[in-house]
C-alpha cells in the first residue's frame, strides 16, 4: 500500500488573501510568531502558540518581502517603496523611513545590518539597515540581463557573496564588500529563486520551466550547472534548502511543495496542500513549543499558510 | 427545732449501734434500721462524730460473723451498705479506718484464696464498686498524704488488682464504667479530684508508676474491646487512660525545658536500680528497696515511652469507632497528652500527633476542626528546634503509614480504609507546604506513595459496551456520573472522596511535579495499571484548584496534557477484533473516559489557561464527544461542558463558534484520509448538534469536503450511512438555525385556485396553453424548454465570461447552495439496496426541500430529479416503512412544488397507491383496537395514506377523474368494520376533498350510495357517510 502523503501540523487560513512573503519571529530559545505579508497590503501577525491572528496592520500595497530584526521590521513592495519599521510593541508597528528601489517581484534580502535591493538596470543596491542609507551599488558589465529576479547570500571562506538571477537566466556572483562580478552563470531565463548551501558549495534555481537547476561554485569562485531535476508542472516559485542539509523544497506554481533529499536531490514527497501556487518557503530558527520541533511555514497564493514538521 | 430532731436521730443512731454489740442475733434487723436511719441523716458534722464508732461496730460484727452462713450474706450486703451511706456522708480521717473499710470490700468482691472474683450478682458487686469510690472520695487531705506513699505500695495494690479485673471481666456496663470510674479516683484522676493540686498529683503519681503498665495495659484493651460492648465503656477507658498516662508521664517540671535531663543528673546515681531484672522477688527488703529507689529519670522515660508508643498505636483503631463520642474522647485524650507530656515521651507523643491527624479529617465537625487546628499548629512549630525530632519520629511514622495502607486497602474494611486515608491525609496537610516536599524528596518515598494511592485506586474493569447507534440525540444535560470509575476496593463514597482529597493535597502542597513525574513515568510504563494511574493523576489535578501558581504548573500540565492526547493512548482500539480481545476494549474505554475525566478536570483547575490546549485538545474531546459508546461519550460531552465553562465561554455552542478554526482543519485533514474517518463522523454531529448559525460558513467547507468525498470511491458503500447521518443531522441543524418549519395552508376549493391562477394569468403573461389537465405538463415542458435555454445561455456565456456563472451561484444564499448540492448527493443513494440507507435519505429528501422550497429554480430541478427514483420505491410493496417515507416525501413534493408533479403523481403514483389501499382494506378489515394489526408497518402506512391523500390530491389540484379514483379506494375504509383511526382518516380525507370541491364527493356518494332501495351491505357505511354529509353541510 502506498504510503499516504503526510499532513501538515496545521494551517493558518484566514482573510490574508495571496501571501507573498513569510518571516518567523524567534527569540533566543523559541520561535514564537509568524509575520505574512499579503498582496492586500496587511501584515499578519500570527501567534504560533494559539495559531490564530494576533494582529493586521496595513503597512502598504502588495507587499512582495519583510524582514523582522529585534527592533525594525522592513517591508518591500512591488512598486519598490521600501519602509522601515520600529517595532512599539509586540503587535504595533511604526512607520519610520522609506526608500525607493527598483519595483517588481524580486525579494530583497538581509545581510549583517545591510538590505540588498533590486534595482533598475538590472543593477542591485546595499542600504544600512537602520538609516535607508545607500552603502554601494552592484552595476553588472553585461547588459540585457533584464530585472533582478533573485537574490541569495553566500558565505565561501569566511567572505560574504551575493548571488543575483536576473530574468534573462543569467547568474552573477558578487563581492559583498568589494561590489566586484567575481563570475557568472547562464541558466534557464526567468529565473524566481536561487539558494545555496555553502558548506557543500551548491546551490539551486528555480524558474519559470519545469525543471531545477544545480549548480555549483567552484574554489576559483566560477559556477557550474551541476545537474537539472525535472518537475511535473512548469513554475517554480521558491526554492529553499534547510539549514540542517538534509533537505530542499520547491514551491511550485501548481501549489506543490516538493521536497527532496538534498544529498541525492531525489524526490521525497509531494504535498498538494496548496490550492492555489506557493510563494515563499520559511523554516522556523528556532523550536515552535507546540510542536516541540522546528517547523516549515508554506504561504500561497490561496491565502493560507501550511506548518509542517517533515523528515527531522 | 431542725436540731432536736437530728440529735434524735443521732441517738437513735447510737442505740442502734448498741443493740448491735449487745444481741448479734438481731444484726440483721438493727443494720437494716441502722442503714435507713443514716441514709436519712442529713447532717454530715454529728455523723462525723459518731462515724469512728460506726466503724467499730461494723468491724465487730464482721469479726463475729460465722463464715457461709447465707445469714452473713444478707448483713455484709447491709454493712456495704451503711459503709456507702457514710463515706458518701462524711470525711474519713483515719489510714487505719480506710484500710479497715478497703479490706473488707475487697474480700467481699475477691476470694484471695482461690484467687478469683466472688460468684455473687452482679448488682452486689457494683455497690461494693461504689462504696470503694465512696471510701475514696471520702479521705481527708491528711490522710490522702499518708497514704500515697511508697510505704503503702503494696498494700493499696490488692485495690487496684481487683476493680482492675472487675473493670476487665464483668459483663454489666455499669459496674465496669464504675470500676474504671474507681480506678480513677483511686490516682485522684476522676472529676471529683483537683487536677491542679500538683503536690498531691504529683505524690500520686510517685506512687501511680509502679501500677501504671498493668493498669494502662489493661484500659488499652478495654477500649479497644468490640464494639458491641457498648461505646460508653471504651470512653470511660480511654478517658482514664489518658489521664493516667498523663499523671504518671507530666512534665512536673514544666519551666525547665529539659526536665528529664535534669532529673538524670540529679538521680543519676539510682539509675541502676530502675533496670533491675523483673524477676520475683524473695524477701521484703529487695522489694522495699525497689520501690524506695526506682524513680521517673531518663531511662525510666524512654523505656516507658517505648510501650506507651504501642499502645497509643493501637488505640489509632478507635478513630474509626463508630460512635463519634468515643472519637471525641479520644481527640481530649490526646490533646491532654500533647499539653503535658511533649518533652517526656516524644515518640508516644508522634504517634498520638498522628492519632490527631486522622482525627482532623473526622467526619464530626468538633473533632475535625479542633483536632485540625492543634495539628496545624503543631505544623507551624516544626522549623523550631524543639521539634525537630519530633518532626523527624512524624517523617517515620508517616512512611510507616504508607507501607500500611495497601494491606487497609485490601481488608475492604471501609472505616478502617476512611481512617487509614484520613491519616495519609492529616499527614499531608500537617507536613504542609513547608516541609512535604522535603518529606517526599526521597524518590523512594515517593515512588511508595505513589503506588499506594495507585493500589487503592483499583477499579474494577468490567464496563457495559452498550454501543448506542442512534446519534441524533446528543443529549444536552451533562451527566456527572462516572460510571467508568467503579473502585474495586474503595467502595465508599467517603473513602473516595478522600482519596481524592489525598491526591489533591499533593498539588496545593507543591509537590505536584514530583507527583505528576513519577506519576507520568508509571503511565508510560505500567499499562497494566493505566487506568489507576491516570484516576490517581487526575485526582492530583484537581488540587491545582487552589493553589494560586497555575502559571508556574503549566509545564506540568502541558506535559499531562500531551501525553493524554498522545494517539498512543488516545486513539485506543474501541472494538473487539483479532488484535484486540473484549478485556482489553474495556480496559481501553474506560481508559479514554478517564483522560476525558483529567482534561476537564484540568480545565475547571486552571480556567482560562486552558484555552491554549484548546488548540490540540478540542477537536480530541469532540472526536469522543460523538461516540458510540455511551460512556465515552458521556465522558466527552462532560468534557466539553467543563471546557467551555473554563474557558469562559457561555455554553458549548459558545466554545464551537468560537473555535471552528481548531477542529475545521481537523476534521477536513481526516476527511481526506477516508480511512479513519468514522471519527470525524463524530465530531461533525457534535459540531452541528452543539453549533449554530454562525458555524455556517465552516461547516459549509467541511459539508464540501464531504460532498466532494461522497464521488471518492470511499463514500460508495462502507461509509455511506454514517455520511448520509451526518447529512441528516446538517439538514436539521439549518431547518433549527433558520426556524424552517414545515407550513401547511389551508386547503383552497377548486373556484379559489382557479380564480388565482386567472388572477395570475391576467396579470402576468397569458398562457396559451388548456389551464386545465395540461398545465401540469406545461410547467413540466416549460421547465424543460428552461433547462435547454439555460444550457444553451451557459454555453454562450461560457465564451464570453467564465466567471459570470460564479456570480450567479452566489446569489444563492450558502445554506441553500449546500443543501441543493447535499440533496443531489444523496439521491444518488435512494436506488440503494440497503435499506437504512433509503430511509435516511428519503429523510433528508423530505427535510431538505423545505430547506429550498423558497427558490423555485432550485426547487423544481430537485424534485425533477428526485421524480424518477422515488416513483421506484412505490414498487417495493413488501416494504411498508419504504412506501411510509417515500409518501410522506410525496406529500411534501406535492405540498411545495404542486402542479409540477401533478401528471406524473396521476400517472405514476396514483394506481399504485390506491392498489395499496385497496389491499390493506381487506387486511384491516375486522381488526379491533386489540389485534396485532395495528402495529404492524402496513397499518402505519395505511393511516398515513388515508390522511395524507387529500392534502396530495388538493394540493396537485388533479383532475376530476383522479380523484374520483383516489375517493374509490378510500371510501373503503369508511366501513365501520375497519379500525376506528381508519375511518377517522377516511372521513378526514372525504372532507379535506370536499373543501376542494364537494360536488365531487356528492357525486361519489351518490354513486356508491344510492338512495332508492337499501342495500345492506352499504349499511356499515352509513355512519362515516353521515359524518362526512354533516361536515359538507357546514362548510356550505
Amino acid at each position: 500500500m502506498a504510503l499516504l502523503p503526510p499532513d501538515p501540523l496545521f494551517c493558518l487560513k484566514g482573510d490574508m488573501g495571496y501571501v507573498h512573503n513569510v518571516c518567523f519571529i524567534s527569540n533566543e530559545l523559541y520561535t514564537s510568531h509568524l509575520l505574512a505579508a499579503t498582496e492586500g497590503g496587511f501584515v499578519y501577525l500570527w501567534d504560533l502558540q494559539t495559531n490564530r491572528v494576533k494582529s493586521k496592520q496595513e503597512m502598504g500595497n502588495s507587499i512582495q518581502a519583510i524582514h523582522c530584526t529585534n527592533e525594525n521590521v522592513i517591508t518591500q513592495e512591488k512598486s519598490g517603496i521600501v519602509k522601515l519599521w520600529n517595532i512599539q510593541n509586540e503587535t504595533n508597528y511604526e512607520f519610520s523611513k522609506e526608500y525607493q528601489c527598483g519595483g517588481g517581484y524580486c525579494r530583497s534580502i538581509v545581510v549583517n545590518d545591510t538590505v540588498i535591493l533590486p534595482q533598475s538596470n538590472s543593477r542591485l543596491e546595499v542600504i544600512e539597515l537602520k538609516t535607508l542609507s545607500l552603502l554601494r551599488t552592484f552595476k553588472p558589465s553585461q547588459e540585457n540581463l533584464g530585472y533582478v529576479m533573485s537574490l541569495q547570500k553566500v558565505e565561501l571562506d569566511n567572505k560574504t557573496f551575493i548571488l543575483a538571477g536576473y530574468e534573462a537566466g543569467d547568474v552573477i556572483l558578487w563581492d559583498f564588500l568589494e561590489a566586484n562580478e567575481c563570475s557568472h552563470l547562464k541558466l534557464r531565463e526567468c529565473i524566481t529563486s536561487l539558494t545555496f548551501d555553502s558548506v557543500s558549495k551548491r546551490g539551486i534555481c528555480g524558474n519559470s520551466s519545469n525543471t531545477l537547476q544545480v549548480f555549483t561554485i567552484e574554489k576559483d569562485l566560477n559556477m557550474k550547472l551541476k545537474c537539472e531535476i525535472s518537475i511535473t508542472n512548469e513554475g517554480c516559485n521558491i526554492v529553499k534548502i534547510r539549514s540542517d542539509r538534509k533537505i530542499f523544497v520547491s514551491g511550485g506554481w501548481d501549489g506543490r511543495l516538493r521536497l527532496f533529499s538534498w544529498k541525492s536531490l531525489r524526490l521525497l514527497v509531494v504535498l498538494k496542500e496548496h490550492r492555489k501556487s506557493v510563494t515563499d518557503v520559511q523554516f522556523s530558527p528556532n523550536i515552535v513549543p507546540v510542536w516541540n520541533s522546528t517547523i516549515m511555514a508554506a504561504a500561497g497564493a490561496d491565502g493560507a499558510i501550511s506548518l509542517w514538521n517533515l523528515y527531522n | 427545732m431542725e436540731n432536736t430532731q437530728m440529735n434524735s436521730e443521732t441517738k437513735n443512731v447510737l442505740n442502734l449501734l448498741s443493740y448491735l454489740w449487745k444481741c448479734p442475733e438481731e444484726a440483721e434487723k438493727n443494720l437494716k434500721e441502722l442503714k435507713d436511719t443514716l441514709f436519712r441523716i442529713p447532717n454530715v458534722h454529728n455523723l462525723q462524730e459518731i462515724q469512728h464508732y460506726i466503724i467499730l461496730t461494723i468491724n465487730n460484727i464482721l469479726n463475729r460473723l460465722n463464715k457461709s452462713s447465707s445469714h452473713e450474706r444478707k448483713l455484709k450486703c447491709l454493712i456495704t451498705d451503711i459503709i456507702k451511706t457514710l463515706c458518701d456522708k462524711t470525711r474519713i480521717d483515719n489510714i487505719n479506718a480506710f484500710f479497715t473499710i478497703s479490706r473488707f470490700l475487697i474480700e467481699e468482691v475477691y476470694d484471695q484464696e482461690k484467687a478469683l472474683v466472688r460468684n455473687i450478682n452482679e448488682e452486689y458487686k457494683l455497690i461494693i464498686v461504689q462504696a470503694i469510690i465512696s471510701l475514696i472520695r471520702a479521705l481527708t487531705w491528711n490522710v490522702i498524704q499518708q497514704l500515697y506513699t511508697r510505704e503503702y505500695i503494696l498494700r493499696l495494690s490488692p485495690m487496684f488488682y481487683v476493680v482492675m479485673l472487675l473493670a476487665k471481666h464483668e459483663q454489666l456496663r455499669s459496674l465496669r464504667m464504675a470500676s474504671i470510674e474507681c480506678l480513677m479516683s483511686l490516682v485522684k484522676v476522676d472529676d471529683n479530684s483537683d487536677a491542679s493540686d500538683i503536690e498531691i498529683r504529683y505524690q500520686v503519681s510517685d506512687v501511680f508508676i509502679f501500677y501504671l503498665p498493668g493498669i494502662l495495659q489493661g484500659l488499652s484493651e478495654i477500649a479497644l474491646e468490640d464494639e458491641i460492648h457498648g461505646h460508653n465503656v471504651a470512653l470511660l477507658a480511654v478517658r482514664a487512660w489518658g489521664r493516667m498516662v498523663a499523671l504518671g508521664l507530666q512534665n512536673y517540671n514544666p519551666i525547665d525545658s529539659s526536665p528529664i535531663i535534669e532529673n538524670d543528673t540529679v538521680l543519676l546515681n539510682s539509675e541502676s536500680v530502675t533496670s533491675l531484672p523483673r524477676t520475683k522477688w524473695k524477701d521484703k527488703a529487695k522489694i522495699d528497696a525497689y520501690l524506695q529507689n526506682t524513680q521517673r529519670n531518663l531511662a525510666w522515660y524512654k523505656e516507658t515511652d517505648g510501650k506507651l508508643s504501642t499502645i497509643m498505636s493501637s488505640l489509632k483503631k478507635l478513630t474509626h469507632h463508630s460512635r463519634s463520642p468515643v472519637r471525641l474522647e479520644l481527640m481530649h485524650c490526646c490533646l491532654h497528652l500533647i499539653e503535658l507530656c511533649s518533652t517526656t515521651i516524644p515518640i508516644t507523643i508522634s504517634k498520638t500527633i498522628e492519632v490527631l491527624i486522622i482525627l482532623s479529617e473526622d467526619e464530626n465537625d468538633e473533632i475535625s476542626h479542633t483536632s485540625g487546628t492543634v495539628v496545624a499548629m503543631m505544623s507551624e512549630k516544626f522549623s523550631s528546634e524543639v521539634c525537630k525530632s519530633l518532626l523527624e519520629n512524624l517523617e517515620e511514622n508517616f512512611y510507616d503509614s504508607i507501607n500500611a495502607l495497601p494491606r487497609v486497602c485490601n481488608s475492604l474494611d471501609e472505616s478502617e480504609q476512611l481512617s487509614a486515608i484520613n491519616l495519609l491525609v492529616g499527614y499531608l496537610k500537617l507536613f504542609g507546604n513547608t516541609h512535604l516536599s522535603q518529606v517526599l524528596h526521597s524518590v523512594n518515598h515517593l515512588k511508595r506513595l505513589m503506588q499506594t494511592l495507585v493500589q487503592f485506586c483499583e477499579l474494577e474493569r468490567d464496563v457495559t459496551l452498550y454501543e448506542e447507534y442512534r446519534i441524533q440525540d446528543l443529549e444536552m444535560a451533562v451527566d456527572h456520573h462516572t460510571p467508568w470509575k467503579n473502585f474495586r476496593y474503595c467502595r465508599s463514597a467517603a473513602v473516595q472522596t478522600k482519596i481524592e482529597v489525598a491526591c489533591g493535597l499533593l498539588a496545593k502542597c507543591d509537590v505536584l511535579d514530583m507527583a505528576t513525574d513519577v506519576l507520568l513515568e508509571y503511565f508510560m510504563e505500567d499499562e497494566e495499571n493505566r487506568n489507576e494511574i491516570t484516576v490517581v493523576l487526575n485526582n492530583v489535578l484537581v488540587g491545582l484548584t487552589a493553589s494560586s501558581n497555575v502559571i508556574n504548573n503549566l509545564p506540568t500540565v502541558n506535559n499531562i496534557v500531551s501525553t493524554y492526547l498522545d494517539p498512543e493512548y488516545w486513539n485506543l482500539p474501541l472494538e473487539v477484533s483479532y488484535n484486540c480481545m473484549l478485556p482489553q476494549v474495556k480496559n481501553n474505554v474506560i481508559q479514554i473516559c478517564l483522560q476525558l475525566e483529567g482534561l476537564s478536570k484540568i480545565a475547571i483547575a486552571i480556567q482560562g489557561e486552558f484555552k491554549p490546549f484548546l488548540f490540540k485538545a478540542l477537536y480530541a474531546i469532540l472526536e469522543h464527544a460523538g461516540s458510540g459508546n455511551q460512556l465515552i461519550k458521556t465522558a466527552g460531552i462532560a468534557a466539553i461542558a467543563n471546557v467551555s465553562v473554563a474557558c469562559g465561554y457561555g455554553n458549548v455552542t459558545e466554545l464551537i463558534n468560537n473555535n471552528i478554526d481548531y477542529f475545521s482543519y481537523h476534521v477536513i485533514r481526516k476527511i481526506q484520509h477516508a480511512e479513519h474517518n468514522e471519527s470525524v463522523l463524530n465530531v461533525l454531529t457534535v459540531v452541528i448538534k452543539y453549533g449554530d448559525m454562525n458555524i455556517l460558513q465552516s461547516i459549509s467547507d467541511i459539508i464540501g469536503g464531504v460532498l466532494i468525498q461522497t464521488c471518492d470511491k470511499f463514500f460508495q458503500e462502507r461509509n455511506a450511512n454514517a455520511y448520509l447521518r451526518v447529512f441528516e443531522m446538517f439538514i436539521k441543524s439549518i431547518m433549527k438555525w433558520f426556524n424552517i418549519d414545515v407550513k401547511i395552508e389551508p386547503i383552497k376549493s377548486k373556484l379559489q385556485q382557479k380564480m388565482e391562477h386567472d388572477d395570475f394569468e391576467i396579470s402576468n403573461l397569458s398562457l396559451t396553453d388548456q389551464p386545465d389537465t395540461d398545465l401540469g405538463k406545461t410547467a413540466e415542458e416549460m421547465y424543460k424548454e428552461d433547462l435547454e435555454n439555460r444550457k444553451q445561455q451557459e454555453q454562450e456565456l461560457e465564451d464570453f465570461e467564465p466567471q459570470c456563472e460564479e456570480c450567479k451561484k452566489l446569489e444563492l444564499p450558502n445554506e441553500i447552495q449546500l443543501t441543493t448540492w447535499l440533496l443531489e448527493r444523496c439521491l444518488n443513494f435512494l436506488p440503494s439496496k440497503n435499506r437504512t440507507r433509503k430511509l435516511l435519505v428519503l429523510e433528508i429528501l423530505k427535510n431538505g426541500l423545505e430547506i429550498v422550497r423558497d427558490w423555485e429554480d432550485t426547487l423544481l430541478p430537485l424534485v425533477h430529479k428526485i421524480w424518477s427514483p422515488l416513483i421506484d420505491r412505490f414498487k417495493e410493496k413488501d416494504d411498508s416503512v419504504i412506501i411510509n417515507h417515500s409518501f410522506q416525501l410525496l406529500v411534501t413534493l406535492a405540498r411545495l412544488s404542486k402542479d409540477f408533479i401533478r401528471s406524473r403523481t396521476a400517472k405514476d403514483v396514483l394506481p399504485q397507491i390506491k392498489k395499496i389501499l385497496i389491499d390493506l382494506s381487506k387486511l384491516s378489515y375486522l381488526k379491533d383496537a386489540g389485534a396485532a394489526y395495528r402495529y404492524t408497518q402496513a397499518y402505519k402506512l395505511q393511516i398515513t395514506i388515508v390522511q395524507q391523500l387529500g392534502r396530495v390530491i388538493t394540493d396537485l389540484d388533479l383532475a376530476d377523474c383522479y380523484i374520483n379514483e383516489a375517493m374509490e379506494a378510500v371510501i373503503l375504509y369508511l366501513d365501520d368494520k375497519q379500525p376506528l383511526p381508519l375511518q377517522e382518516a377516511a372521513v378526514g380525507f372525504f372532507c379535506d376533498i370536499a373543501r376542494f370541491d364537494k360536488e365531487l364527493v356528492l357525486l361519489m356518494f351518490q354513486k356508491s350510495f344510492p338512495e332508492d332501495g337499501v342495500q345492506n351491505d352499504k349499511l356499515a357505511y352509513n355512519k362515516n357517510k353521515q359524518a362526512v354529509l354533516q361536515k359538507i353541510y357546514e362548510l356550505s
